[in-house]
C-alpha cells in the first residue's frame, strides 16, 4: 500500500507537466484558429487509440527507448552526455555497411551486425569521453561536436562510398538495401518489429545493472556526489569510461535496430531529423533516470509524435507542435517546482 | 587553383561575416559564465530572433530598425524566461537551455507555416536586409577595402560590443560585482549584493547580444529564413567562450579562429574537396581547439611550478 502511494506521488508531477504541456499545445493550436479540443483529441487518438496507430507508436518508440536508456544511464551517473545521436548514427551506418556484406545464415548476420554496431557506438562514445576527461573539456560540448562529425561522416560514406547504384530515385542518398538479414515484424500486419523486444530486454538488463550490481552502485554514487564517491574509493575516471561506453553501445544498438527493423538501409539524415536523441533525454528526465519509467515516457513521447504527424495530415496543423509540447514538458520537469510543492504539502501537514 | 589577392580578400571578408554571430553569442556566454550561470540557449535565442526579425521585416514592408528591435526583444524575452527557470525555479541550466533550443526549432517551423504557409525556407523580394557599409577608404585603397566587402554595421558593432563588454566587466563597479558573484556567490551575497537580481539581469541582457546575432543570420549577408538557420553556431560560441576563458578579448580571438575555420571550409568546397568534409571543419576544429588549449594550460601550469621550484632551490 505504501509502495503504491509512493509510486503515485512520484507520478503526480510528471503527469502534471504532461497536462500543462498539452494545455499549452492546445493554446497554440487555438491561436492559429483551429479547434484546440479536436486538435489534442486527434493528437492522442492518432498516437494511441487505434491498433494501427499504437503499432506505429511502438515502432517509433523503439529508437527513443534506446536513446532514453542510454541517456538515463549517463545522466543518472552525472555525465551530461548529448552524444546518443552521434553514437546512434555510427551504429546505424555500421549496420547498413556490414549487414549486406556478411556471409552466413540470416540470423547469424543479424546478431553479428548488431554486435558490430554496438562496438561502433561504444568506441565513438569512448572517443568523446576520452577527449572530455583527458583534456578537461565540457562533455556536453564535446559530445555535441562529435554528433555533427558523425553526421557528416555518415553522410560522406553514403554519398561517395556506399551509395546504392540501383536506387529508383536517383536523388535519394541511401545505401544498398539489406535483403533477408533483417529484424522481422512481430505481427505481419503492423510495423512493430523485434527491435522493440530487444529494447524491452535492454531496459530490464540495464535496470538490473544499475540497481543490483556494484558497478551500478558506483555509477549512481558518482552521479549523486562525485566528491564523496572519490573519497569513498570509487575511481571516477574508470567508471566514467565504462558508463559512457555502455551508454554508447546501447545507442549504437538503437541505430542498428532502426536500420534492420524499419528502413533496411542507411538514409542520409535518418537519425538526426526525427530528433530521437532529444526525445530520449526528455524521456529519461521525465522519469528521473529510472529505466522502467523511461520506457513508458518514451512510448508517450513517441505517441504524441505519431499523433502530431496524423493531425498534420487531417487538420493541417504542423507536426512541430509536438516539439513544442515536448520542450514545455522538459522545462517544467527540470524546474524544481516539484520540491517546493512537496515542501508546501509537508508544511501544511505539520501545521495541522 | 590560382591564389590571388581577390581570393584572399574574399576569404578575409567572409571570415569577418562568419565571425560576428559567433562573437556576439560567445560574448553573451562569457557574460553569463562570469556571473556564474551556465547558458546553453544561445542557439535557440539566435534562431527565434532571426525568425521574428524576418516576420516583422515582412509585415512592415522592410522596416529594418523595427526588425532589429523585434529580434532583440524576442531574444531578451526568451533569455528572461530561461533565467527565471534557472535562477528562480532552480531548473538544470543544461536541460532548460537544450529544451529552449529544440523548442525554438519547433516554434520557428510551426510559425513559418502559420505566417507564410510553407515549411523549410522563406524568401521574399519585399524583404530588406541590413545596410552594407562601404569603408571610407574604398576610393583610395580599393584593395584593402575589398577585405571589408559586404559587412553590415551590425558586424562592426559586434567588435565594438566586444570592447564594451570588456570595459563593462572589468572597469565598472557593476562589472566587478558580477564577477564577484561568479567567483563566490555566497561571499558576494554576504556583502549585500542582490545575487539573483544581478544574475537575472545579466542573462536577460545577454539576450540582446544573441538577438543581434540572430538578426545578422537572417538579414546579414542573405535575407531569408531557413529552418535550423543557426546550425550549431550557438554551440560553437559556447566553445569559443570556453577557449577564451570567458574573457571578452580571449573570446573575440577564439571566435575569429572559428570564423576562419568556417570561411576556409566554405571556400575549400569550391575545390575538389567534398562538402561533407569541409562542412565538418568547424566542428572538428572545435574539438581540436579544446584539446590544444587544455594542453597549453597544463604546460603553463607545470612551467609555473618548475619555476617556483627553481626559485626555491636558488634560495636555499
Amino acid at each position: 500500500m505504501n509502495k503504491v502511494k509512493r509510486l503515485l506521488s512520484s507520478l503526480a508531477y510528471p503527469l502534471m507537466a504532461i497536462l500543462t504541456g498539452l494545455i499549452i499545445g492546445a493554446i497554440i493550436i487555438m491561436s492559429t484558429g483551429k479547434n484546440p479540443v479536436s486538435g489534442i483529441w486527434g493528437l492522442l487518438k492518432g498516437g494511441y487509440l487505434t491498433g494501427f496507430s499504437l503499432a506505429s507508436t511502438l515502432t517509433r518508440a523503439t529508437p527513443i527507448i534506446f536513446c532514453g536508456v542510454s541517456a538515463a544511464l549517463a545522466w543518472g551517473s552525472g555525465y551530461s552526455s548529448m552524444g546518443a545521436q552521434g553514437q546512434m548514427i555510427m551504429g546505424a551506418i555500421t549496420a547498413a555497411i556490414v549487414a549486406p556484406r556478411l556471409p552466413g545464415p540470416d540470423w547469424l548476420v543479424v546478431i553479428l551486425t548488431i554486435l558490430c554496431s554496438m562496438v561502433a557506438g561504444a568506441l565513438f562514445s569512448l572517443c568523446s569521453a576520452f577527449v572530455s576527461a583527458k583534456f578537461n573539456a565540457y562533455l556536453l560540448i564535446i559530445t555535441l561536436m562529435f554528433n555533427y562529425v558523425a553526421n557528416y561522416f555518415a553522410s560522406y560514406l553514403t554519398n561517395y562510398v556506399f551509395l546504392d547504384p540501383y536506387a529508383l530515385d536517383k536523388l535519394a542518398i541511401q545505401t544498398q538495401k539489406i535483403e533477408g538479414s533483417i529484424l522481422p515484424r512481430i505481427l505481419s500486419k503492423y510495423t512493430t518489429h523485434y527491435g522493440f523486444v530487444i529494447a524491452l530486454a535492454v531496459v530490464i538488463l540495464v535496470n538490473f545493472l544499475v540497481k543490483r550490481t556494484s558497478f551500478g552502485y558506483k555509477a549512481r554514487m558518482g552521479g549523486l556526489n562525485p566528491h564523496f564517491a572519490e573519497y569513498g574509493g570509487i575511481k571516477s575516471r574508470k567508471t566514467m569510461y565504462m558508463v559512457l561506453m555502455i551508454s554508447g553501445a546501447i545507442a549504437g544498438l538503437g541505430g542498428a535496430c532502426e536500420v534492420l527493423g524499419t528502413k533496411f538501409r542507411y538514409v542520409d539524415e535518418m537519425i538526426t531529423s526525427p530528433g530521437y536523441s532529444w526525445s530520449g533525454i526528455t524521456a529519461s528526465l521525465m522519469s528521473n533516470y529510472n529505466m522502467i519509467g523511461t520506457l513508458f515516457s518514451s512510448i508517450f513521447l513517441a505517441g504524441i509524435t505519431v499523433g502530431g504527424a496524423s493531425i498534420e495530415l487531417t487538420m493541417n496543423i504542423p507536426s512541430e507542435i509536438t516539439q513544442i509540447i515536448q520542450g514545455v514538458i522538459s522545462m517544467l520537469i527540470t524546474a524544481k517546482i516539484a520540491i517546493d510543492w512537496s515542501k508546501l504539502n509537508k508544511r501544511k501537514e505539520s501545521a495541522e | 587553383m590560382i591564389i590571388s589577392w581577390t581570393y584572399i580578400s574574399a576569404i578575409i571578408s567572409s571570415t569577418f561575416r562568419a565571425c560576428s554571430p559567433i562573437l556576439l553569442c560567445s560574448l553573451a556566454a562569457a557574460m553569463c559564465s562570469k556571473t556564474g550561470v551556465f547558458n546553453v540557449a544561445m542557439e535557440g535565442c539566435m534562431m527565434l530572433s532571426a525568425f521574428f526579425s524576418i516576420v516583422v521585416n515582412y509585415y512592415t514592408h522592410g522596416n529594418v530598425i523595427l526588425s532589429i528591435l523585434a529580434g532583440i526583444l524576442t531574444s531578451m524575452i526568451v533569455s528572461g524566461i530561461l533565467a527565471f527557470f534557472i535562477i528562480k525555479l532552480k531548473a538544470s541550466p543544461v536541460i532548460a537551455g537544450m529544451a529552449i533550443n529544440t523548442m525554438s526549432n519547433g516554434i520557428t517551423i510551426y510559425l513559418m507555416y502559420v505566417f507564410f504557409g510553407r515549411k523549410g525556407l522563406f524568401q521574399d523580394p519585399s524583404l530588406v536586409g541590413l545596410t552594407k557599409v562601404t569603408p571610407f577608404f574604398s576610393k583610395s585603397l580599393p584593395e584593402l577595402a575589398s577585405c571589408f566587402y559586404g559587412l553590415t554595421y551590425v558586424d562592426y558593432l559586434s567588435w565594438i560590443l566586444a570592447i564594451a563588454v570588456y570595459v563593462f566587466l572589468y572597469k565598472t563597479v557593476i562589472g566587478y560585482r558580477l564577477r564577484a558573484i561568479g567567483i563566490n556567490k555566497e561571499a558576494a551575497r554576504s556583502l549585500g549584493t542582490p545575487v539573483e537580481k544581478y544574475q537575472f539581469l545579466t542573462m536577460t541582457c545577454s539576450g540582446i547580444l544573441c538577438g543581434l546575432a540572430g538578426v545578422l543570420l537572417s538579414m546579414g549577408s542573405v535575407t531569408l529564413f531557413i529552418q535550423n538557420i543557426s546550425s550549431g553556431k550557438g554551440y560553437i560560441a559556447m566553445t569559443a567562450n570556453n577557449l577564451g576563458a570567458s574573457h571578452p578579448i580571449g573570446v573575440a580571438a577564439a571566435s575569429l579562429f572559428f570564423g576562419i575555420c568556417q570561411s576556409v571550409g566554405s571556400f575549400l568546397q569550391q575545390t575538389s574537396l567534398k562538402g561533407q568534409i569541409t562542412g565538418a571543419i568547424p566542428y572538428v576544429a572545435t574539438i581540436l581547439a579544446s584539446i590544444v588549449s587544455s594542453i597549453y594550460v597544463k604546460a603553463k601550469k607545470e612551467n609555473k611550478i618548475k619555476q617556483a621550484l627553481k626559485a626555491q632551490e636558488t634560495k636555499s
